[in-house]
């Protein structure tokens, strides 16, 4: 990494780690989010975006300063001072977001990378998406791959989650009989679950295997009674989704533009216990992201399709 | 009577009618498969698609094929019927009503079981009026639309004689006759080389429409680049050859077992339309075998596990045994030995069907079982995530319910119009100046 990046990096790290990610939470919920979703949703966004702030703060810092090598009885002040000030790739990321926010919706493009060397494979992000979007059985945007490579005792395994790719030239989008699916200015692929006929064409031309058909089955099925979960609203686009609306149509990962409105970092890169998943604006060219992508350890799956995904992978 | 003449039915010489035996044993399987059918539409309009089999990975499963096979049997019909009025094959014209009549049938069924197959079927509308053309599957139903209107004309052109005649009767028949004459009662010579033409006109229009959204059902496959298996421009020429095979079987079958008249009599037709089948069906198989051997020595794996999921995997047996022997070979053993026979041919006829049913699955379900990554396969579990497929009962039932209802709708066609210029079973009526006798006859 270049030296002045770095100094960038810091620079910004630290206006994050001082609370500045927190200013604008309600600030841009009002840019983008319009009178829309139900209080609820609005409510529990903001309490979400409490908890990430604590937790950005508590995080491990990124860039990774130098180890301090502390003397066994140094207390913890004196160390904290050792390391500097904590900084977090999630609070700079959160600092971005907001300010890519503020700019009209086409002069961004959202894109997110994984850290295949940080990921631990505990699906914490898989199980996060499907709590944020109330995605029933068989939904699942979010799976992690597992794959064990190499031969005893050169083994290891690698897990690779694996979003909707939001391709920049998606096969998905022009196979659709209806226009319900469409690639949004900002390069987020997104599905109008109004329109949607549930033909499925899009799920057989997806490449990636990222799209999934809502048969409307229920955790609770075979059960004596539904459970109120199931019959809770989810809040994708920032809509209000009743459990019936989104029967029969084909669903896939967006983003989380209903958090992105509000603020918010995608559930899966806020909850990723092992810091592997990075999201940002690639316009941005001060932005995380996009010193990620040219980094020179970045590729993307089934890149020789040129469907040029902008989600990519740090080897 | 001239026409019936013509087509190889000598008049004075008719023999006793269609083997009512098959019209019984035919009408009570029917009748089990029909109420059978209700089940399962019953069950898919209440629980919706929950109790089908299919799910995201595999997420087009048997009514997709049972829906090709319905829309490329239609346009085969039609092509059928294009070829016997535009190169005037006399020998087949009786046939050429029924031709429109099936396909017609054929097509409305197959867009009632692809809207059965739709998440949101209360939204098929939109396909219709808000549809985006960058999607095959938008010309593809804008081609239906054009067929059915074509082929409706078609058809009400060539029955208009008999038509006429037979709405100066009493009776249902001619009530029915009544409505769809529209007035025009007209059937001096001038006015059905009138309507010749027209209909001339129209087989060559339809012809767009037909070979146009075949050719798409098999370009929904050859489209999909991330399918290996699919990408292949062979699809929309081999549905092309299947659709003169299903129709074609299909009128055989129609022909040797229910039209009325003796066998004997009406041999010349059935072997000549044993053989168009027979030669579609070759067809089909060299382009079968252009399709796997070339995918198998392309060495790519995507698409060599698709040919060795075909030809090894848990299905292995329809192709080498429904397809290949009992639907390619006997067909042709029977019409080499036993090509003399109608009831025989009937036979090939109705295996060639078959066989050509588990192609049309062997395209659909092979291209969705070889997972996208490897480890897709287990990264999740879930029933709807599961990359091996077999039809639930339910999709047997909601298929068999189709079927079921294609046939009702072309008995009920074939009763009511003078398609056949007979009832199925019953002995042909051919007095001159009597409806069944007067259909369309080229202008002879
Ligand atoms: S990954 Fe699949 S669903 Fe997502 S944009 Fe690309 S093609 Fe479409
Ligand atoms: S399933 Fe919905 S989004 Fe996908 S192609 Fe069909 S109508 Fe379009």
């Amino acid at each position: 990494m270049q030296k002045s990046s770095r100094r960038k990096l810091l620079r910004g790290a630290l206006v994050a780690a001082a609370g500045g990610a927190a200013l604008s939470v309600g600030k841009v919920a009002a840019i983008e989010n319009g009178p829309g979703p139900a209080a609820t949703t609005a409510l529990r966004t903001k309490n979400l975006a409490g908890a990430l702030r604590e937790r950005g703060a508590a995080r491990e810092p990124f860039p990774r300063p130098a180890p301090a090598v502390l003397p066994a009885t140094q207390p913890l002040a004196a160390a904290q001072a050792a390391v500097g000030t904590p900084t977090s790739a999630v609070a700079r990321m959160q600092e971005e977001l907001v300010r890519a926010m503020a700019k009209p919706m086409e002069q961004r493009k959202w894109a997110m990378g994984i850290d295949l060397g940080k990921c631990v494979g505990c699906s914490a992000c898989t199980i996060a998406c499907i709590a944020e979007n109330h995605l029933p059985p068989g939904v699942v945007y979010r799976p992690v791959l597992e794959e064990e490579i190499g031969l005893y005792p050169n083994v290891t395994r690698r897990f690779t989650p694996r979003p909707c790719m939001q391709c920049e030239e998606p096969p998905c989008v022009p196979v659709c009989p209806v226009n319900a699916t469409s690639k949004r200015p900002d390069g987020v692929v997104e599905i109008n679950y109004d329109k949607c006929i549930g033909c499925r064409y899009c799920v057989v031309a997806c490449p990636y295997g990222a799209r999934y058909f809502d048969f409307g089955d229920q955790y609770s099925d075979g059960t004596p009674a539904k459970q109120p979960y199931e019959e809770s609203h989810g809040p994708e686009y920032g809509r209000d989704w009743s459990r019936e609306s989104v029967e029969g149509v084909v669903r896939k990962c967006q983003f989380c533009l209903h958090r992105l409105n509000a603020g918010m970092l995608p559930a899966c890169v806020t909850t990723c216990i092992g810091g592997a998943t990075y999201f940002g604006d690639r316009n941005d060219p001060d932005s995380l992201i996009n010193e990620l992508e040219a980094s020179g350890r970045a590729f993307r799956l089934k890149e020789d399709l040129g469907t040029k995904p902008k989600v990519f992978y740090l080897l | 009577m001239a026409t019936v003449a013509k087509i190889g039915f000598p008049a004075g010489a008719v023999r006793p009618s269609a083997p009512r035996i098959w019209f019984t044993a035919f009408a009570l399987v029917w009748a089990v498969a029909f109420a059978a059918g209700l089940v399962g539409l019953a069950q898919r309009i209440t629980e919706g698609h929950r109790p089908a089999d299919y799910g995201t990975y595999v997420t087009w499963g048997l009514w997709v094929a049972v829906y090709q096979y319905l829309v490329v049997m239609a346009a085969g019909a039609f092509l059928i019927a294009a070829a016997i009025y535009l190169l005037r094959l006399k020998a087949l014209q009786r046939v050429a009503p029924a031709a429109l009549l099936l396909g017609i049938v054929s097509l409305l069924a197959g867009m009632i079981l692809v809207l059965l197959d739709l998440g949101r079927m209360e939204r098929f509308w939109r396909v219709v009026l808000a549809p985006d053309w960058s999607s095959i599957i938008a010309w593809v139903v804008v081609a239906y639309m054009t067929f059915l209107v074509v082929s409706a004309a078609a058809l009400w052109l060539v029955l208009r004689p008999a038509l006429a005649e037979r709405s100066r009767e009493q009776g249902l028949r001619a009530g029915v006759a009544r409505a769809l004459v529209f007035g025009r009662r007209d059937v001096t010579a001038q006015a059905r080389e009138r309507d010749l033409r027209t209909v001339r006109l129209l087989m060559i229009l339809g012809i767009v429409p037909a070979i146009g959204f075949t050719g798409g059902e098999g370009a929904l496959f050859g489209v999909l680049g991330a399918r290996p298996f699919w990408n292949s421009s062979m699809f929309p020429i081999a549905f092309l050859a299947a659709a003169v095979v299903t129709a074609g079987a299909a009128l055989t079958v129609l022909t040797a077992f229910f039209a009325p008249g003796h066998s004997g009599d009406k041999h010349d037709v059935v072997q000549f339309l044993a053989r168009l089948t027979l030669f579609a069906l070759g067809v089909l198989l060299v382009l079968e075998f252009a399709e796997y051997s070339i995918g198998l020595y392309a060495s790519l794996p995507a698409q060599e596990d698709a040919y060795g999921e075909i030809l090894t995997g848990d299905y292995w047996w329809s192709f080498w045994l429904i397809h290949l022997v009992a639907g390619a070979a006997v067909p042709f053993a029977i019409l080499a030995l036993r090509g003399k026979s109608t009831a025989w041919l009937g036979a090939a006829a109705v295996l060639a069907a078959a066989g050509v049913f588990t192609v049309r699955l062997n395209a659909v379900i092979p291209g969705q079982v070889i997972p996208q990554f490897e480890s897709l396969r287990d990264a999740f579990s879930d029933k709807r995530l599961d990359f091996q497929y077999s039809p639930s009962s339910m999709e047997w039932l909601v298929s068999l319910f189709v079927v079921s209802l294609a046939v009702l709708l072309f008995y009920v066609g074939y009763q009511l119009l003078p398609v056949s210029g007979a009832r199925p079973g019953e002995q042909p009526d051919i007095r001159p100046g009597t409806s069944g006798a007067t259909t369309l006859d080229g202008g002879q």
